[in-house]
């Protein structure tokens, strides 16, 4: 015969917490967890309560033998079974339950997915305090180590991305991997989903930043330790490292060729095991590409179709986003699902022109917003250093902040609430900025 | 015709592939499996073989047998390419154990009787000669070895008392003759229907546990994690051959396998796509079989099936599920190998989906496997079990996070998110879907979880410096661990912890370690493989992926190359 679980109600006197103790160490002294899993209790009881012990027995309403003396102490057993749905129309108020049975803890986990975008860095807030030179050198380290993980790995979930961040101790906040995914896509390591969900390592490539008086390049997309020893073996190149600023992302790998023929017998030396690709100047390349800010409006991906009235919308004026109605004007808003389990904030541009709801990189919706609002963009460019410059408020979409950052391998440098590109040449500077309509001024 | 170490090679091969890292390797050798392996292996040398299993039985004698003694000589250390020479004389002695009835008493004399008739022996008794006792046990051991160096856990078990020896071969016979025999029946009574899945077949036999033989119901008893798996799959497989020779009461005695077309089974593959839930088909790659160069048509589109984990396709990408697959099932054509016939997308009420079983920090969740204890799951099913499911924890059976979250895709399905199983008292609870609740139902009270640290996915392991830390789930409040280091005395940690509670083990140098718990009478294993930063290699990347495409231009990190419509 089958085991079945059912009820025993027990009309109890006197102090509901000295039956229960009495029943637990009845219960655990004769190991009976599976004969009497649970029992239930009003939630409130006073003078006389109803206690009921639930039973796992092949013969529903009798009571076993082990238990028949025992229920008796209880208080008075009534005859026959309930059922668990019955307990509650049986007493007034709630009803405890305590267990008998041997459990596992639950412990609870944060929804995983809930209120993260890792395009949104309106909430990420950069690292606050100055970092030593020798705690740039060693967060350094740790970035390097991160590439060499995505290189193994190859691609992921953005979940994933942030876990590993925070195991290298990267990100504590849990907002700062929404940055780094940021920094190793200018640096061209690493290639991004429409929507962000999913990242993937780039191929090792080779981008040329200096033809004379030898080429120089610097490595971006996967590497690992092998493919970095087989690169510095003596020979026609000659690697170094350079720190980023702050040491907020992998080192730059420079390799400065000593002859002419010198990249050839580098891919020679490194032979079938690793693929170098030739880039050239990437940054040359993919400022030709770039279409014009409202060509690359066109090319972001746009959201399907929507009902807005389900959702909280925020719209992004001066800085902040302002809770209020959509009433059809091109801008930057934040959307909120009303009545969701799921707290995710999207963080879209509608454009009015074509009725689309478009998702971007923050600071490129960001730009679009400030170009929408007609707010006086600007570039500074220093031709004899060849330094470029823009304000940290105006910052560029991503792709065409690439475009500089690929320029010199490094990330910019950041002082005074201005971003500083180095080794960016006059020609690039004026193309960029005329492909995003941003006033272009010029020093000596 | 193959010789004994032609054999071996290719037994070995066949219950290694695509077998993940960690997994337990069971020598479950029997007829059915011999002519599979015979088929694969030897195409090109079947003249003159009418049988396979005869066939391996010839090479075993030829290798093994002198006039009536058994020599061992020859079987012991590595061949040329590093494999153990003894398996296939180990197989042979599992054979042996298949061909137990199930009213054969496992007693030395039953044992060793059906051992002489595989061996060709003849009449007598007990241990053939030139098999002293425990003569063969170093095979095992080896075998063993072997197995947790390639990354797999060894099952073979000596036993206690007069079955010390007989118990290793008699550990790896998952499924008797006699156990097919009755499954087919069970099969046929209860009439199942074509195109069950796996899953649901796991459950069933769990309901009608009664009906099987002594021997399936004492696997089943035993709480074995790897030999619950595996006997899982082995009677998948058997209602498979069920179905392809016409779901008749009796099974034929020679394998049906060469004359059935093969379908492929789809799993769900979750993955959040901003907060929202998306699914993909995540097709099963087929059992044991060298891997086809397969094509889908779905929804009017081909698609390659492209090898992901071992065991698995990777995800159908060129569409989400729909709400109307969900809610109906579909069946999808598969091209390219004349084997196989339908990728099977099955009719549920219900999927239990667990987190990627290599990548579990990544968010993805996929079915097919039975939730293990301690671990948080997602019940994806129809609003109609919304009552039965209370009721389980009502009973405080399970809980979950939150309440149950609606598909956008199909608001007849609900998403019960952060589900566990956490009470070991399940009898005397039940529920209308018996296939639900025998699939919620824990089927060990011991587990061995690993969290945190850096793992590489791709290759099973973790980085030095980022070992995992260890979780003890159990009924029982403390249990027993230990951890060491493969081909080593050195042992990191011996002693008794409290369940539930993460602990960070100190891990040394790169190297393979096998974690072992256990608590009440149930013991477990799991491996840990520890790699050194200079062993990282660079994954394989496709540039097409995720390239950003800007008009006529396509952009990957700093490549950036016209695009394809252009070229």
């Amino acid at each position: 015969m089958e085991v079945e679980r059912w009820y025993l109600p027990i009309l109890c006197h006197g102090r509901a917490q000295m039956r229960l103790e009495q029943l637990s160490r009845f219960v655990q002294q004769n190991q009976l967890y599976d004969l009497v899993p649970v029992a239930f209790i009003e939630r409130k009881p006073r003078g006389q309560f109803y206690l009921f012990v639930a039973i796992n027995s092949e013969q529903k309403s009798q009571i076993p033998d082990r238990l028949r003396g025992f229920v008796q102490q209880l208080g008075r057993p009534l005859p026959g079974a309930v059922e668990r749905e019955d307990i509650e129309k049986m007493v007034s108020g709630p009803i405890n339950p305590h267990d008998y049975a041997r459990h596992i803890t639950y412990k609870i986990e944060q929804e995983d997915v809930a209120d993260d975008n890792p395009f949104d860095l309106f909430a990420a807030q950069p690292a606050q305090h100055e970092l030593t030179s020798r705690e740039k050198t060693q967060l350094s380290i740790q970035y390097d180590k991160l590439l060499f993980w995505l290189s193994s790995v190859g691609r992921g979930t953005w979940q994933l991305f942030k876990k590993t961040c925070k195991t290298l101790g990267l990100d504590d906040s849990g907002v700062e991997a929404r940055r780094i995914l940021r920094r190793l896509r200018l640096l061209g390591h690493i290639e991004v989903s429409q929507d962000g969900s999913n990242w993937s390592v780039c191929p090792t490539c080779l981008v040329a930043i200096k033809h004379s008086p030898l080429q120089e390049y610097v490595l971006a997309g996967q590497r690992n330790i092998q493919l970095l020893e087989m690169a510095e073996r003596p020979g026609s190149v000659q690697l170094s490292f350079v720190e980023q600023p702050g040491g907020l992302a992998p080192k730059a790998i420079h390799l400065h060729m000593s002859s002419e023929n010198a990249l050839e017998r580098l891919q020679e030396g490194i032979g079938s095991r690793y693929q170098l690709i030739d880039v050239g100047m990437a940054a040359r390349k993919l400022t030709e590409a770039l279409p014009s800010l409202e060509g690359w409006l066109e090319c972001l991906p746009s959201v399907g179709k929507f009902v807005i009235a389900l959702y909280n919308v925020e719209m992004f004026v001066d800085g902040n986003f302002i809770p209020g109605t959509f009433q059809g004007e091109s801008g930057l808003y934040r959307l909120l699902l009303r009545d969701a389990n799921d707290r995710v904030y999207q963080t879209l541009f509608y454009h009015r022109g074509s009725n689309k709801w478009v998702q971007g990189d923050w600071y490129g919706l960001r730009f679009l917003a400030l170009r929408q609002a007609d707010e006086a963009c600007r570039a500074v460019y220093h031709s004899a250093i060849q330094r470029f410059a823009l304000p940290v408020s105006q910052r560029w979409p991503e792709i065409y902040e690439r475009a500089l950052v690929l320029s010199s391998g490094q990330l910019p440098e950041e002082r005074n609430n201005w971003l500083f590109f180095d080794n960016i040449s006059r020609d690039l500077a004026l193309q960029l900025t005329a492909k995003l309509a941003v006033a272009y001024e010029e020093i000596q | 015709m193959p010789t004994y170490d032609e054999w071996n090679e290719a037994l070995i091969g066949y219950l290694t592939r695509g077998v993940p890292r960690g997994a337990g390797i069971f020598l479950d050798i029997n007829d059915d499996i011999l002519e599979d392996i015979g088929r694969q292996a030897f195409k090109l040398k079947s003249g003159g073989v009418t049988r396979w299993p005869d066939d391996f039985k010839r090479a075993v004698r030829a290798k093994c047998i002198l006039r009536t003694r058994v020599s061992l000589q020859n079987l012991f250390g590595y061949t040329a390419n590093e494999l153990p020479k003894g398996v296939a004389f180990l197989g042979a002695m599992v054979l042996a154990a298949y061909d137990m009835g199930e009213d054969d008493a496992v007693t030395s004399v039953n044992y060793f009787k059906r051992l002489r008739e595989v061996f060709g022996l003849g009449e007598g008794e007990g241990r053939p000669d030139g098999m002293e006792q425990g003569g063969e046990e170093a095979i095992w051991l080896e075998w063993g070895v072997w197995l947790q160096k390639q990354g797999f856990l060894s099952t073979a078990q000596a036993g206690k008392g007069t079955k010390i020896y007989i118990n290793y071969p008699i550990s790896q016979s998952l499924l008797r003759r006699t156990d097919k025999e009755r499954l087919f029946k069970l099969f046929e009574e209860k009439k199942l229907p074509q195109h069950l899945d796996q899953n649901t077949i796991s459950a069933r036999i769990r309901r009608e546990i009664l009906y099987l033989s002594k021997h399936i119901q004492s696997l089943l008893a035993e709480g074995s994690i790897q030999r619950y798996q595996a006997l899982n799959e082995a009677i998948f497989e058997e209602y498979e051959e069920w179905v392809a020779s016409g779901r008749g009461a009796v099974k034929n005695r020679e394998s049906m396998k060469q004359f059935k077309k093969r379908n492929l089974f789809a799993e769900l593959y979750r993955i959040p796509e901003l907060g929202i839930p998306t699914y993909y088909p995540y097709p099963r790659q087929p059992r044991r079989f060298r891997l086809p160069q397969l094509q889908v048509r779905r929804n009017g589109l081909l698609e390659d099936l492209v090898e992901d984990r071992p065991g698995w396709f990777e995800p159908l990408w060129k569409g989400a599920v729909s709400g109307e697959e969900l809610e109906n099932g579909a069946q999808y054509e598969l091209l390219g190998d004349a084997d196989f016939q339908y990728l099977i997308f099955p009719t549920r009420d219900f999927w239990i989906l667990t987190q990627e079983p290599d990548n579990p920090e990544s968010g993805i969740y996929v079915s097919g496997s039975a939730p293990d204890l301690g671990t948080h799951f997602i019940l994806l099913c129809k609003n109609y079990l919304q009552a039965q499911i209370a009721h389980l924890r009502n009973e405080r059976l399970v809980t979950w996070l939150g309440n149950p979250s609606p598909l956008l895709m199909n608001p007849e399905w609900v998403e019960y998110r952060g589900m566990m199983v956490l009470s070991e008292a399940w009898s005397g609870v039940f529920i209308k879907n018996r296939d639900l609740y025998e699939s919620l139902r824990p089927y060990s009270s011991l587990n061995i979880s690993f969290e945190g640290g850096m793992r590489v996915p791709n290759l099973g392991a973790w980085l030095a410096g980022y070992g995992p830390r260890i979780t003890i789930f159990t009924f029982a409040d403390t249990a027993h661990l230990s951890v060491r280091k493969i081909g080593s005395e050195q042992t990191l940690f011996d002693q008794e912890v409290h369940k539930d509670e993460p602990i960070q083990i100190q891990w040394p140098d790169p190297g393979d370690y096998i974690v072992e718990a256990s608590s009440d009478t149930l013991s477990r294993e799991r491996l840990v493989k520890l790699l050194s930063w200079d062993q990282l290699s660079l994954a394989a990347v496709e540039p097409i992926q995720q390239s950003m495409n800007l008009g006529s231009w396509r952009i990957y990190g700093a490549l950036v190359e016209p695009s394809e419509e252009l070229k």
